[in-house]
């Protein structure tokens, strides 16, 4: 099973975990609705279409309300932590967490327990935590756009405000 | 951190860039409201990424409304 993990900009959100569905173009997962607008939300729903047209199993949900301060993400990574070995996944996708370094070595601890060990891919803030942590190499698909290549590929960037941008000067040449 | 307008209507209508929870944030409450009375990153935003996008918004008022 496909599990992905992330946010929603809602601090009344609760934390839930579950399968996930697409009903009236709104996400669906254990008794709440999330519109489909930006964010972890709309790759929740193009892994639901795709899900959809390929035959495969709804993908697995981890998400939680979190407008930044990282007090969201926080009770996140503490359940992971907690539960992330009750379910059998084949892949795990990061979306739009907090990024913090310490709980990424957490996280990834638990990870190389599970077994057979799951394939992990990066997205959007996971990207930028993986970098972060030095722990891209634990990571199968990192999913950037330009500018976040600029960050990741900049070994002199400790965060994405003190890239270079050495990358998006040559554009056409990326 | 970039800051998409409609050029006539000076209406917000994309924000894009940086990478925490806080982006998707700033988009839902910035997105769809006139350049003129949108809140400020400044207020609202937590992070580098909120700062970041702030000297976007305060270039953008200068380009557009002075």
């Amino acid at each position: 099973m496909l599990a992905l993990i992330g946010t929603v900009p809602d601090n009344n959100f609760p934390l839930v975990a579950g399968n996930v569905t697409l009903e009236n173009k709104k996400i669906c997962i254990s008794g709440k609705k999330v519109s489909v607008n930006r964010g972890t939300p709309t790759l929740l729903a193009a892994t639901i279409k795709a899900a959809e047209s390929l035959g495969e199993q709804m993908p697995f949900a981890f998400l939680i309300g979190d407008i930044g301060r990282g007090d969201g993400s926080k009770k996140l990574f503490q359940y992971l932590i907690e539960h992330l070995r009750d379910t059998l996944f084949h892949t795990i996708t990061f979306r739009y967490v907090q990024p913090m370094v310490d709980w990424q070595f957490r996280i990834l601890e638990v990870v190389r327990e599970i077994s057979p060990i799951p394939v992990l891919i990066a997205d959007a803030s996971a990207m930028y935590m993986a970098k972060m942590a030095g722990q891209s190499a634990n990571f199968e698909l990192f999913t950037p756009d330009i500018g976040e290549l600029a960050f990741i590929a900049d070994e002199m960037a400790p965060h994405p405000f003190y890239t270079r941008g050495f990358i998006l000067h040559e554009e056409n040449r990326t | 951190m970039k800051l998409t307008l409609d050029k006539d209507s000076l209406t917000i209508v994309n924000i894009s860039g940086g990478g925490c929870p806080e982006v998707p944030y700033l988009a839902e409450e910035m997105i769809g409201k006139n350049l003129k009375n949108a809140p400020s990153p400044h207020d609202i935003g937590h992070t580098l990424f909120g700062y970041a996008l702030h000297l976007a918004h305060e270039e953008a008022k200068r380009v557009c409304l002075h």
